[in-house]
């Protein structure tokens, strides 16, 4: 991150914080933990899907390790901070290692939850534990609802109000704003030559969520607007709805994504969905992916770029919390598609990826 | 042992396992009057921090302790596996940690006695629990809709 674009260095001010609160003499519990996931994804085509993915393979695209640390001073008070490596965002061909997560959580009933520092929008049902593997069933999550992750975190607060929709639904209401430190990709003719413009997001957004036993919904309104007076002001507005619960002998998943620019007229919008299916058997899990987007330019004549995917796959529970996995994807794209690089228009893709996952 | 002991030996455990399984029973310093499982529920998965404006701690014991997972099964409608696994994403997601793991019985007495707010559970038959009802609050776990008195 460039500091210098940002009046009070966020990150390195949240982190040093956080960093010295654990050393505080009121500490009382401190807990350390780490997760990886090695994933390994080939594909039998030249143009690379997700920046990474082509028919040399990679280990690149999905892979990450990292540790946190939790402390807990009260009943009330506590610290996350996480660290990770995995494949930037900001640079191809290399890795970054960066806080995922460092926030300060205040809880003073069980009702309320307020939170500051460097934390992610739950903008879908598993944004927030994206980088965990061992806590979700597919190799790949469809990549059409989770490949833009770097909206998903933002240095700020949050507020959180949890409360009894009835006796067997709980339901949670959180607001949040803060500020995302997007970096945007941009291909030159040659894929090789992919560089990347920060643009620093304001971030305002209300996410309310109803849970019970193994059901959930939720439904997340964030409104990104550009942070940087000087360029050109934007306004970019996300609505986004997820459900989860089992239907019928399995579990089913349905999740859909929508993005606005709601100050101009025709301006371009993007649409994207998935739904996935698991059936556990024991400690195996087969599943199935349905992915598709479509972004429009919003220009007449605009090229569409769209993307559908079907994967099957399943997932093995070595122990309670590690998976093997192993997944087979068919990608079908439009004229154009924001998922590969350079691609020819209606390309036909297959994509293996073998990943195992584990917390420790 | 004598060949002669063991089938007298084997048919009295038979016996007494089949007369009075123990009870599962929470156990707390902090007053449970009007605690149901739900609400237990509640504080054993990180939603409920408190009792009756009283701060609880909650116990566990170490994954697989058959003890464990009676209770998860009888309170929580989880699986060990199951409940590993949804404090593993509340973990990442920044909300929290397990609660405390204890091997066995004696140390979870032993927490229960010594720590402010704590929550424990053990079994116990309803001989064994008339000395702890004097020292502790205590609720009978018998199905959802258990109150403590």
């Amino acid at each position: 991150m460039n500091h210098s674009k940002h009046p009070l260095g966020l990150a390195s001010c949240t982190a040093a914080l956080l960093m010295l609160l654990p050393t505080s003499p009121h500490a009382q519990t401190n807990s350390v933990s780490g997760f990886m996931t090695l994933s390994y994804s080939l594909s039998n085509n030249s143009s690379k899907y997700l920046r990474s993915i082509d028919d040399g393979g990679t280990f690149r695209s999905g892979s990450i390790v990292g540790v946190q640390l939790d402390s807990k001073f009260s009943n009330t008070l506590s610290t996350t901070i996480q660290v990770a490596a995995f494949e930037s965002d900001r640079k191809d061909h290399a890795t970054r290692a960066d806080f995922k997560w460092a926030i300060l959580n205040y809880r003073p009933s069980s009702a309320w939850l307020i939170r500051g520092g460097k934390m992610r929008n739950n903008l879908v049902l598993d944004a927030q534990n994206l980088d965990i593997g061992a806590t979700y069933t597919p190799a790949r999550l469809p990549p059409e609802i989770y490949f833009s992750t770097n909206l998903l975190e933002y240095y700020g607060g949050s507020l959180t109000r949890y409360f009894d929709i009835t006796r067997q639904v709980e339901g949670s209401l959180e607001v949040f704003g803060g500020r995302t430190d997007t970096y945007i990709r941009t291909l030159g003719n040659n894929s090789s030559n992919a560089f990347f413009v920060n643009v620093p997001l304001n971030l305002v957004g209300l996410n309310v969520k109803a849970e019970a036993d193994k059901y959930a919904a939720q439904f997340n309104l964030s409104e990104y607007k550009n942070a940087n007076s000087s360029s050109m002001d934007f306004r970019v507005q996300v609505k986004t709805i997820g459900l989860r619960g089992p239907v019928g002998p399995v579990m089913g998943r349905v999740e859909f994504f929508k993005a606005d620019y709601p100050d101009q007229n025709n301006g371009p919008r993007s649409q994207s969905g998935a739904v996935i299916i698991e059936k556990t058997l024991g400690k195996l899990t087969p599943y199935t992916t349905l992915g598709f987007s479509k972004e429009e330019s919003g220009l007449q004549n605009g090229q569409q770029r769209k993307n559908r995917s079907v994967a099957l796959g399943a997932a093995y529970s070595l122990e309670a919390l590690s998976k093997l996995k192993a997944e087979v994807k068919h990608i079908k794209t439009g004229e154009d598609s924001a998922l590969f690089d350079n691609a020819p228009p209606f390309l036909d893709t297959n994509v293996m990826t073998l990943s195992f996952s584990k917390i420790f | 042992m004598t060949s002669l002991h063991r089938p007298f030996l084997i048919a009295l455990l038979a016996l007494s396992s089949g007369c009075a399984r123990a009870e599962l029973y929470l156990l707390s310093k902090v007053e449970l009057t009007g605690m149901t499982e739900r609400i237990a529920e509640r504080i054993y998965t990180g939603k409920q921090l408190d009792y009756n404006n009283k701060s609880l701690t909650p116990l566990n014991y170490t994954p697989e302790h058959p003890v464990r997972q009676r209770f998860l099964g009888t309170v929580i409608g989880k699986t060990d596996a199951e409940y590993i696994a949804y404090w593993a994403t509340r973990r990442y997601v920044g909300l929290g940690t397990p609660p405390e793991e204890v091997r066995d019985r004696l140390k979870m007495l032993n927490l229960i006695n010594s720590r402010e707010g704590a929550l424990g559970y053990i079994e116990a038959s309803s001989e064994e629990m008339v000395e702890l009802r004097k020292k502790y609050s205590v609720l009978l776990i018998r199905n959802a809709e258990t109150v403590a008195r």
